[in-house]
């Protein structure tokens, strides 16, 4: 990374610009409804290193080296998309492009030891539920089948980090270890979730949650205190490199001009 | 001998459709939304419909909250940053209508297997909760290799309603930008009843005939309904108009908090009053509705 400045900044800042040093040049990428985090993620890595970065906006294949701002990260699926499409899509068209993809991203009401993650609902009585989250979105197929993908959620306590969840709309690691090759499906899972205290990634045997990244000023205890299950800890794991300030103002000024991620 | 138009007026579109059908509705949450359509459906009270849903929005809500609607088959029903989850959908979810929990891929399959007049589609659910919340998934033995495999049974429509830029006389349809899913509830669909923002000459669509997205074999009602799909957005047309989203939110919200007042009101104004998709217009403000154009008037 470039020269590091210690600018204030927020956690879905923070998570925007851990999301976007994953992507690398040349992958092929979605970004979906309502997950600001990762759209910026995903813009951050195409104007800073990722030019040729090809972007499935729901139904829009753009590629947006060129664009001067992005219009509104609080409403992903907008008609204003389409002025940089150079393609348009059905979605069942898109939804076949899904196993090329390198990375999808998904949020989520709960999530389990192994990456499972639930946006149905929260609460024991399907017809009563204490909670009605917006639905499984595209997320269940679509996280079945690409190569990988980062879950992330903007707040991480023992109320969405659970034991079990009340409901799964994606499988993840589905009970650990080869259980999600046994189910059949074909994708590659979770690699990263990311929360504003700290990056998980999974055990390459077991596949539980490990962590990996803590977020600046957070310690290993209080992630662990606000994980509802036993989260794998390594000796010592390292701070985040906090972002540049080149990260912060292309973020500021070019993608999230109306500061949805500064809320 | 001439050819027979498919043109309807709105005032029409209450008879097509009939208490307990199965309704489709197009777009993508809310973009390209059949909103005139719906409103129509409302203002006629139908009641006990399944909703088979594109991912939705307020639309599908609006119909959840004057309690038309007995089952809904829908990935989505939320407007992002205005209303992560749509407020009647979140509350009356199984206790008033029964709520089929699937996903964009396994719906469309649905659709598929009744297009292609199959018996059933595998699906990506295993797993997940899809398959315990949805009466039409099954877990089979897979017939090619061990293992087991989630499959989906076909899914006819009644009506879809769906939301395009310009159609011919003859229902030739053609959308600008993304048709979504709605060429599959088209191609599922009994009945198929298109909005447009105009209804152009048949020279037009076939001066353009690359951009025909529905052709007329699977589109059988044409009504011109110019911003119809507000307050959802329209490609090429018009943005979302946050505000009226927003106060819709809030009448809904302050409903389920037990002031009816509000919801009340917004029915009076907006559904019930009207009487015509020119008056709604006016209801909303017609300045307003014109300053929505894409590009102009800021956000």
């Amino acid at each position: 990374m470039n020269s590091t400045t210690s600018v204030a900044c927020t956690p879905g800042e923070l998570m925007a610009v851990f999301i976007s040093r994953q992507i690398r040049n040349d992958e092929y990428v979605a970004i979906g409804v309502n997950l600001p985090v990762s759209t910026a993620g995903v813009l951050l890595a195409h104007f800073l290193h990722a030019p040729d970065l090809r972007i499935s906006a729901l139904s829009y294949f753009t590629n947006l080296a060129g664009v001067d701002t992005f219009h509104d990260l609080g409403q992903i699926a907008s008609p204003r998309l389409a002025r940089w499409a150079e393609a348009v899509w059905p979605l069942d068209a898109l939804m076949y492009a899904v196993p090329r993809m390198d990375w999808c991203f998904t949020g989520a009401l709960q999530i389990d030891m192994h990456g499972n993650t639930n946006l149905i609902g929260v609460g024991d009585d399907h017809d009563n539920l204490t909670f009605r989250g917006p639905g499984a979105t595209g997320a269940t197929t679509v996280m079945a089948t690409v190569r990988r993908f980062m879950i992330h959620v903007g707040s991480h306590s023992p109320r969405n980090f659970v034991e079990k969840c009340d409901f799964v709309s994606a499988v993840g690691w589905g009970a650990g270890g080869d259980h999600r090759s046994r189910l059949g499906l074909p994708g590659g899972g979770p690699t990263y979730v990311i929360t504003p205290k700290a990056i998980m990634d999974f055990d390459e045997e077991n596949r539980r949650m490990r962590l990996k990244h803590l977020m600046p000023g957070i310690t290993v205890e209080e992630v662990a205190r606000s994980t509802g299950f036993e989260l794998l800890v390594p000796c010592l794991p390292e701070p985040m490199e906090p972002p540049s300030s080149e990260e912060l103002d292309t973020l500021r000024t070019k993608i999230d001009v109306k500061g949805v991620l500064r809320h | 001998m001439n050819r027979r138009s498919t043109v309807i007026s709105l005032d029409d579109v209450g008879d097509l459709v009939s208490d307990g059908d199965v309704v489709g509705i197009g777009g993508f949450v809310t973009t390209n939304k059949p909103c005139a359509l719906v409103r129509q459906l409302a203002m006629a009270r139908k009641r006990r419909l399944t909703v088979v849903a594109a991912p939705s929005s307020i639309e599908l809500d609006l119909m959840i909250g004057l309690d038309m609607v007995q089952e809904v088959i829908t990935p989505y029903c939320g407007a992002e940053s205005l209303a992560p989850v749509a407020p009647f959908y979140s509350h009356y979810a199984g206790r008033r209508f029964r709520l089929q929990e699937i996903d964009n891929g396994s719906l469309m399959a649905m659709l598929e297997a009744h297009i292609r007049r199959v018996p059933f589609m595998p699906v990506h659910v295993i797993g997940t909760s899809i398959v315990e919340y949805n009466e039409r998934v099954r877990v089979v033995e897979n017939p090619f290799k061990q293992g087991e495999v989630a499959v989906v049974r076909p899914l006819e429509i009644d009506v879809a309603l769906i939301h395009a830029m310009r159609a011919d006389k003859y229902g030739n349809v053609q959308h600008r930008g993304a048709h979504f899913m709605d060429h599959l509830l088209a191609q599922a669909a009994k009945k198929v009843i298109v909005q447009v923002e105009r209804v152009v000459p048949n020279e037009t669509i076939r001066s353009l005939s690359l951009e025909t997205s529905l052709p007329c074999e699977f589109v059988d009602y044409v009504v011109e309904t110019p911003f119809g799909a507000h307050p959802a957005a329209s490609q090429g047309f018009y943005r979302r108009d946050d505000r009226s989203i927003a106060a819709y939110v809030d009448a809904a919200r302050a409903h389920l908090r037990g002031d009816e007042q509000p919801f009340d009101d917004f029915v009076a104004r907006f559904i019930d009053g009207p009487g015509s998709h020119a008056a709604y217009c006016q209801a909303v403000g017609v300045d307003k509705v014109f300053s929505l154009s894409i590009e102009g008037g800021g956000d």
